[in-house]
């Protein structure tokens, strides 16, 4: 087409190191971003180590054969032997295979709790700053009453519901029950600030031209929302995502160990913990333990958060 | 008139400003206050004024980003001002725009392709058709295949404003709304731009509507040329006539604060005193007059409307009570 290369003749011709450059893919440069990041790469090998731990329990419970229920009266609170490598508790269960159980359901809780939160979050809070004016005013206050309500209370009221009565909940199986509770309590008290960041990212990318863009091309609200926002808010949404996690392990633990989470004997770091209270000065390591898992978890977490932070922030990739 | 691409009258445009605890309404930002203005099939109307005179305000109005206060938006002799957005459809195919800022303007995270494709995706083009003309205008605007791939931050201001070209022509509308086009970048590049834009409109007969504060610019791609001030037209003309001799005060002061190469040019000029006047508080009568070194009484209170002070073929159009022909404007009164 001869008016195709007389408009492109004018134009200055692209420098030959930008044509031959390989294109550079957002993912790629995060990537290599993160891994210069030592306490995160640290971190992150951590975080794996106890997700494989998690899923394989099962498996670990298998080999070794060791039950993290059976109960052996006459072997309380035992020593560190090769079959019990962290010893027994105050029934006699082998406590390194309650904690390998305790991480999976303490993870399992945190990273429900961080993704549905960050669901809810992001519809709330993307539906608010986008649209503005009267939903906004309406889906903030809801926000904020919630983060106004007192959380005590309110677990110890939904503790003390009588779950066989409500519907759905009939369906779940009793051992789970509590489970189930625990992350619709920290689902209930989390999804705010996600909510609030997102609602706040929007606003300030919503006036950006290529939003306009998208809106003069005739792009639906939805779709505007599903593919120009949301991929720029994904930075400090993941971020906040590996906080949340953090924090949730944090708060189950706190509430596991307030006795008002997860209820024995299903295993959880928090109410290994809460066991461990009245026999602190006869075996100290029973609560020594737990607390160092949590510890590393929550710590490694926001490492990462800390790390993924720099890696995604658009404007540190120039470099 | 025959061929009337778009057509707008008496369009207003006001912001609402809320303050306090529920928000209430304490005052108004009259951004655009009442404009009529026709766009010809194939021609390209400028408009020029000072930051904060609407400039920007009008073209997201005529393109539906804002909804306007009042007024009709008529294009291709359908009114579009009440249109839904599943209505609009057919006029968001045909009307596009482009940005003043490219680096806001294309999305950081989307590849070149991904970008340039949008516009069409929306209309339902078909993924073949859509590939091809990706490559094509690929082509057209300079850059290559190689890009398709690559994100934005990959390129220079001059580049992605040529991508943004890309996209805005993408589905071959028959009027492209330009907001400051080129006040972002580069003057090298400035003309790069310009002449591309030149070169498209002839090979695909499009509009512009054209809004710059650069006379210069203006002057360079405009057919007609629209005089903006604090949310109104103050005059509008020929490229050629308003050049030759500006009639409104207002536009008058505008060319003399251009600065013109050469040397004894200037017949006359007018300095301004004072700041534009915020558009939440717009003077009464003229809005000019408190900054109008002619202002008589009546400016005060009458509020000057454009009139056609040309021929029926040739209209001029000016907003001015004390300019009565086209050879008389308040100018000469100062000078004699």
């Amino acid at each position: 087409m001869a008016t195709n290369t007389s408009t492109a003749a004018n134009l200055p011709p692209a420098s030959e190191a930008l044509k031959k450059s390989q294109p550079k893919s957002m993912l790629r440069i995060a990537i290599s971003q993160l891994f210069e990041h030592r306490l995160a790469v640290i971190s992150l090998v951590v975080i794996t180590l106890f997700l494989g731990v998690a899923v394989f329990a099962d498996v670990i419970s298998w080999a070794t054969g060791i039950d993290p229920d059976a109960q052996d009266i006459m072997n309380r609170y035992g020593p560190w032997t090769p079959q019990n490598w962290l010893g027994t508790d105050e029934v006699g269960r082998d406590v390194l295979i309650r904690l390998v159980y305790g991480t999976r359901i303490s993870l399992m809780v945190a990273i429900l709790v961080a993704i549905s939160s960050t669901i809810i979050g992001i519809s709330v809070g993307a539906i608010a700053g986008y649209f503005g004016g009267f939903i906004d005013s309406f889906l903030m206050r809801v926000t904020d009453s919630l983060l106004a309500l007192p959380l005590i209370p309110v677990l110890i009221i939904m503790a003390s519901v009588d779950h066989t009565k409500i519907p759905l909940f009939s369906l779940i199986s009793p051992e789970s029950i509590s489970i189930v509770k625990m992350v619709l309590v920290l689902l209930t008290f989390s999804w705010m600030v996600q909510g609030r960041l997102v609602r706040g990212e929007v606003l300030a990318l919503k006036e950006q031209e290529y939003i306009l863009a998208a809106k003069t091309s005739g792009m639906s609200s939805f779709a505007i929302i599903m593919k120009e926002l949301l991929p720029n808010i994904m930075t400090p949404v993941i971020v906040s995502v590996t906080l949340t996690v953090g924090s949730s392990i944090l708060f189950e633990a706190a509430l596991s160990f307030l006795g008002l989470g997860i209820q024995p004997p299903t295993p959880t770091w928090g109410n290994m913990l809460n066991n461990a209270q009245e026999i602190i000065y006869s075996a100290p390591l029973l609560a020594v333990i737990p607390g160092i898992l949590i510890l590393i978890i929550v710590i490694s977490f926001n490492f990462l958060g800390d790390g993924l932070q720099d890696a995604l922030d658009p404007k540190a990739i120039r470099r | 008139m025959a061929n009337e691409l778009l057509k707008i009258e008496g369009v207003k445009k006001h912001f609402p400003i809320k303050s306090g605890l529920l928000l209430r309404q304490t005052g108004t930002v009259y951004a655009v206050d009442g404009i009529s203005l026709n766009v010809k099939a194939g021609e390209t109307v400028g408009v020029v004024g000072e930051s904060g005179c609407g400039k920007s305000t009008l073209g997201r109005t005529v393109i539906r980003i804002y909804d306007p206060t009042e007024g009709t938006i008529k294009f291709d002799g359908k009114d579009v001002t009440h249109q839904t957005k599943g209505e609009l459809m057919d006029f968001r195919r045909n009307v596009q725009m482009i940005f003043q800022d490219p680096y806001s303007s294309l999305n950081p995270r989307r590849t070149i392709a991904n970008i340039i494709d949008q516009p069409m995706l929306v209309h339902n083009v078909s993924l073949n058709d859509r590939r091809k003309r990706v490559t094509e205008l690929l082509d057209k605007i300079g850059l290559g295949k190689w890009a398709q791939d690559r994100y934005p931050h990959e390129f220079s201001g001059g580049q992605r404003q040529r991508i943004a070209i890309a996209r805005a022509i993408a589905l071959k509308p028959r009027l492209v709304i330009a907001d400051e086009p080129v006040s972002a970048l580069d003057v090298s590049v400035q003309s790069q731009i310009l002449n591309l834009m030149s070169d498209l409109k002839d090979e695909m007969k499009m509009a512009y509507l054209f809004i710059a504060h650069d006379l210069a610019v203006v002057r360079h791609m405009s057919d007609r040329i629209a005089v903006m001030y604090l949310g109104n037209i103050v005059e509008l003309a020929t490229k050629e006539e308003l050049f030759d001799g500006p009639k409104h005060p207002y536009t008058q002061a505008l060319m003399a604060s251009n600065p013109v190469p050469g040397m004894g040019r200037r017949k006359y000029r007018v300095v301004l005193s004072g700041d534009v006047p915020s558009p939440v508080n717009p003077p009464s009568g003229c809005r000019f007059h408190p900054r109008c070194p002619f202002a008589v009484e009546k400016c005060k209170t009458d509020r000057p409307v454009l009139r056609n002070i040309g021929s029926e073929a040739k209209p001029y159009e000016v907003a001015c009570h004390l300019v009565s022909s086209k050879t008389h404007f308040p100018g000469n009164q100062a000078l004699n």
